[in-house]
This record gives structure tokens, C-alpha cells and sequence, in this order.
């Protein structure tokens, strides 16, 4: 598998995926994930524990995020290079949709 | 003074966990609550002040490295974990009228759940059908109790293959629901 299909098998990302991507772009523990997903998505979307969880663990097993430290019982994650170059090509989609939109938006 | 307790028998099958779910809230708005899980299928409640609970179960097999932090994880959002019946672990969290707390909030993680119940029943279906087979080819010999035990074999396959289909059922049900 080229480095170009490991990075497409992921695409598109779902909107929670994508958000808590986004969420560990600096070191951040669980709990901390779905709070800043709830301010950065402007309460459009909520995280619960157990799909966090989910999420967490598959993550970690695709090497997408990586757990940086553990402190009371409370896991640190941080995405990998490789997580970050997946955001990167989703952002890109996204950064397509929008033009597309922006163009859109007047004949509508 | 002793406070009122009570144990109830109940089965749900795996797939109607959501009614498991209905019917332990219930209970805690007539002041009963969810006190400890016993073996499948009993639960033992004690009697308070009605409440507004909402309560969610997840399936974890023992291949869970990090208990410890999947609890705490639960509880930084606000879920009390209340027990553990085989491998479903109960979680309740107060509801304000019109909400509906979740714990998973898509449904790729719900079907993810459902299938890890699936891969923790896969392994009961040799055994269940090694119990069939010798059941059957041991008929001629033992008479009364070879057929008993015939009929008691088929009936948990049937059972089991039972349980499977709505599993799979509920899982292509929650499928449809995802928009691509």
C-alpha cells in the first residue's frame, strides 16, 4: 500500500472522528476531548465516553493518535504524523466543499 | 433503620438492551434504583427518592486493557457506574426533562458494541454444537434421558441461533441509519 492509500482508506472522516482529530492536535485527556469537540463544533456535536472510548482505542491501534502521558487514571493522547497528515487531507476536502459552497450559496 | 431493597429476575437479549435501558429508568422514577447486578439476568435495586436516571449499558469483554481509565472516562462526564453483569457494565446519569444523555453518540459506535457482543458469543456456538452432536449419535442408547437431553441441545442452539439473528438484525438496522 502506497503512503498515499494508507491515508485515503480513512477519508472521509465522520464529523465526531474529525472533531476529536482536531482536539488532539496538542496533548489532551479524554474528558478534555469532548468538551473542546462541544466548543469548537459550536455545540453541533457531542462525544459520549463510550464512543470516545471507541474511538481512542482504534485510533491508537491505526497509529493515528498516540498516548503522551497518564495522570490519575487519565489518559493523554496527541496525534501521530500520521494522524496529522490524515487531518491535512480531510481539511483539504473540506477547503473543496467550501469553495464550492461560497460559489453556490448566491444561485440558491 | 434498614433501608427497603427488592431483586428482580429479568432477560432481555442482547439486542434490546434500549428496553433494558427504559426499564431501569422507569424503576428509579417510582424510587427504585439500580443497586448491584447479580448473575445474568437478576438485578438488585434499592428503594429512595424518585429520580430522573438515564441509564446506558456498554459490552466489555475482559480484553479491556485500561479499566481504570475507561471508568474514569465515564466518570469526568458525569456517569455513575453502578455495576457490572458478565461483561455489560451499567452507567447512570441524572436526566433533566427533555434530555437524553448518551453514551454513544453515533451510531458506528453502537454497531461496534453490538459486535463485540457477537464475537463474544461466536465461541459458545462449538460448544453448543458439540453438545447437539454427541446428544444426537448417544440417542439410541440412552433411551428417555438421550431424548431429554436431544431436546434440551436443540432448544439452546435454537436459542442461541435466536439471539444472533437479532443482534444482526439490530446492527443492520443501526447500518441504514448511517448517511455516506
Amino acid at each position: 500500500m502506497t503512503k498515499a492509500d494508507e491515508i485515503q482508506k480513512y477519508l472521509p472522516l465522520t464529523e465526531s472522528m474529525f472533531y476529536v482529530m482536531l482536539s488532539l492536535v496538542e496533548p489532551l485527556h479524554g474528558y478534555g476531548v469532548m468538551q473542546k469537540v462541544e466548543v469548537i463544533s459550536r455545540g453541533s456535536v457531542t462525544i459520549g465516553p463510550g464512543t470516545l472510548y471507541g474511538m481512542f482505542t482504534s485510533f491508537e491501534e491505526e497509529g493515528l493518535i498516540a498516548m503522551v502521558k497518564e495522570e490519575e487514571r487519565r489518559k493523554s493522547y496527541l496525534l501521530t504524523a500520521k494522524g496529522r497528515r490524515v487531518l491535512s487531507k480531510q481539511i483539504e476536502r473540506l477547503e473543496i466543499m467550501n469553495k464550492c459552497a461560497a460559489e453556490f450559496k448566491n444561485r440558491l | 433503620m434498614e433501608t427497603d431493597t427488592c431483586w428482580k429476575f429479568r432477560w432481555f437479549w442482547a439486542w434490546q438492551d434500549d428496553h433494558e435501558e427504559e426499564w431501569l429508568g422507569s424503576l428509579s422514577r417510582e424510587g427504585w434504583h439500580l443497586s448491584e447486578l447479580g448473575v445474568p439476568g437478576v438485578y438488585y435495586f434499592r428503594k429512595g427518592e424518585p429520580m430522573r436516571y438515564a441509564y446506558r449499558m456498554d459490552f466489555q469483554t475482559s480484553r479491556m486493557q485500561d479499566r481504570e481509565a475507561y471508568l474514569q472516562l465515564f466518570r469526568d462526564a458525569g456517569w455513575e457506574h453502578v455495576g457490572k453483569m458478565s461483561a455489560w457494565e451499567y452507567f447512570r446519569k441524572e436526566a433533566k426533562p427533555g434530555e437524553e444523555p448518551e453514551i454513544f453518540t453515533d451510531p458506528e459506535s453502537k454497531i461496534l458494541k453490538y459486535r463485540r457482543v457477537l464475537w463474544f458469543l461466536v465461541i459458545f456456538f462449538p460448544i453448543l454444537f458439540i453438545l447437539f452432536s454427541t446428544s444426537w449419535r448417544h440417542l439410541p442408547e440412552r433411551g428417555e434421558i438421550g431424548v431429554a437431553l436431544l431436546c434440551i441441545a436443540v432448544g439452546l442452539l435454537l436459542l442461541y441461533v435466536f439471539g444472533m439473528l437479532g443482534i444482526l438484525r439490530r446492527i443492520g438496522t443501526l447500518k441504514q441509519t448511517i448517511r455516506k
